[in-house]
């Protein structure tokens, strides 16, 4: 059986799966606009913040409480190669396999012919990481309103392609995430560990600590993972080479913190 | 795995980095705070001096008018205290208050001498030559070095300008006998014109004393003031051989050139 350093450490590993999304108020508020605004005839929804904000997550989040009951398709994964877009989109959305190039031409002859009655929703992450040529297309074809498509990107110069004019009236609905404040992160934290029943572990997260913890991430979701989960793992280490340092699970000591900050880079020591 | 010793390096050396500004402080505190403490007493010690300066300076200032009084009210004194030669014991300042019982007994004195308006004078005579006027001074004055020998007395007088105010210094000098007294009475007889009663004094006075330079001066300017220019010549003369007073000899060009008026 492993400890519960270890487990509480695994509770923060770096993965993007729905069931480890935390219901903090703010952004269950932002996420019930979003699930709001997919039954809207919108063209394109945005949805932008910096990294490590949730977006990822967010998009998970929603296909998985989506994906039953509406035709939805997520891309996690940016497909940069544009005929390799359109062919996805094309076996995805209408069945349609090719084995040979598919140019934006003809595939926008086959949404146009084979428009489904339920408009189909893409979600495609990462959104900055295809090219202008690519997203000015993606662009087009949502004016097709033959398929809605819900994009994230990171906010940085990208912001610039958005913000065009002929960009912005096709999007409809933008949502910006941000980085907890303290009491968020406090609970989103102890709701992260209690979730894996991990309570010992959560309760030594004192107001105290978490302020530290925000000091060095910011309150970056991303960064607090990343942090908690060597916190965890140096915890974990101490346990097994025969308690080097008085182990102690009321409250946990700055220099514990400081050294996962070290380890993970967020303290240039 | 994590290496946690490496760890636990790297988080010491980034503690000792983030204390690193507070040691520097605090090891320049502990420099500068000796140093100041050092240098603070002497900051404070020139600041009583400051003090002191301006205490004395207060002193001097108040002490100012007091010199300025003794000076106006003991001229005598001061010409007295000059021409004494030895130590002298220590002053008793007296404040005379004029006495108007002298003038009476003044007038009816017959050891005193007096003014006589035909020179018949034997003493001013001898004094025409150079070895009988030395004797005629002795003759006058015959203790020049005894009064040395008595008590040096500091007197203060408030000058008052009138007649009765003569009359009580005389008073008190027929007491007293004191040179300083009679020598103010012929100085303020000889102010007022009264050149017979200034002579009178003037004698009196060297009779009492010989060493006082004011009396002989104003015991000459009065023969001179009663056309006895040649006498006052002589006894100047005599005079400035004993004591080589340099007002007597301004005095006597003076008589002698006929800018005396």
């Amino acid at each position: 059986m492993d400890s519960i350093f270890a487990n509480s450490k695994n509770v923060f590993l770096d993965t993007v799966n729905a069931k480890d999304y935390i219901q903090l108020d703010r952004v269950s508020t932002i996420y019930k606009s979003l699930k709001g605004s997919m039954t809207k005839p919108l063209k394109m929804i945005l949805l932008f913040g910096k990294p490590g904000t949730g977006k990822s997550m967010f998009l998970t989040k929603l296909y998985n409480d989506l994906y039953q009951e509406n035709n939805i398709y997520l891309y996690q994964t940016p497909i940069v190669d544009e005929n390799e877009f359109y062919k996805t989109l094309a076996q995805d959305i209408f069945n349609i396999k090719y084995n040979d190039t598919l140019n934006f031409t003809q595939f926008m002859k086959i949404v146009k012919d084979r428009a489904i009655e339920e408009v189909p929703i893409v979600l495609l992450d990462e959104a900055q990481l295809y090219s202008e040529i690519l997203m000015e297309k993606i662009r087009l074809l949502s004016d097709t309103r033959c398929i809605k498509f819900v994009i994230t990107l990171h906010k940085t110069e990208k912001e610039d392609l958005i913000a065009k004019e002929h960009f912005q009236t096709r999007i409809w609905e933008t949502f910006e995430l941000e980085n907890a404040s303290n009491t968020e992160l406090k609970i989103y934290i102890q709701k992260k560990l209690m979730k894996a029943n991990c309570f010992d572990t959560a309760n030594m997260f004192s107001t105290k600590t978490v302020n530290k913890i925000y000091k060095l991430t910011n309150g970056n979701y991303r960064d607090t993972n990343k942090l908690l989960y060597t916190l965890f793992d140096i915890y974990d280490t101490y346990e097994q080479n025969s308690h080097i340092y008085p182990m102690n699970t009321t409250h946990i000591p700055n220099k514990f913190v400081e050294m996962a900050a070290i380890h993970t880079g967020l303290i240039n020591a | 795995m994590l290496n946690i010793h490496d760890l636990e390096r790297r988080w010491k050396i980034y503690k000792i980095k983030s204390f690193l500004p507070y040691i520097v402080i605090g090891i320049s505190l502990i420099i500068i705070l000796p140093l100041a403490y050092y240098f603070y007493p002497d900051s404070k010690k020139s600041m009583p001096q400051k003090k002191q300066i301006i205490q004395k300076k207060k002193v001097q200032v108040t002490d100012i008018p007091k010199k300025a009084k003794v000076d106006i009210m003991e001229p005598k004194v001061i010409i007295a205290q000059k021409k004494s030669v030895t130590p002298q014991p220590a002053v008793q300042t007296q404040k005379l208050q004029p006495s108007m019982n002298f003038m009476k007994n003044i007038q009816h004195q017959a050891s005193q001498p007096q003014y006589v308006k035909k020179p018949t004078v034997k003493k001013p005579k001898k004094i025409a030559k150079q070895k009988v006027a030395q004797e005629v001074i002795q003759d006058i004055t015959p203790e020049i070095t005894p009064v040395k020998k008595e008590p040096k007395v500091a007197i203060t007088i408030e000058r008052k300008e009138t007649q009765n105010d003569i009359f009580e210094i005389i008073k008190r000098f027929k007491k007293n006998n004191n040179p300083a007294l009679s020598l103010f009475v012929a100085k303020k007889y000889y102010e007022l014109g009264n050149y017979e009663q200034s002579y009178n004094y003037a004698l009196i006075t060297n009779q009492i004393n010989s060493n006082i330079e004011a009396s002989w001066i104003i015991f000459a300017r009065s023969l001179a003031k009663l056309h006895k220019k040649d006498k006052a010549i002589h006894t100047l003369q005599a005079y400035i051989k004993v004591s080589h007073s340099s007002n007597a000899e301004i005095l006597l060009n003076e008589i002698t050139s006929g800018k005396f008026k």
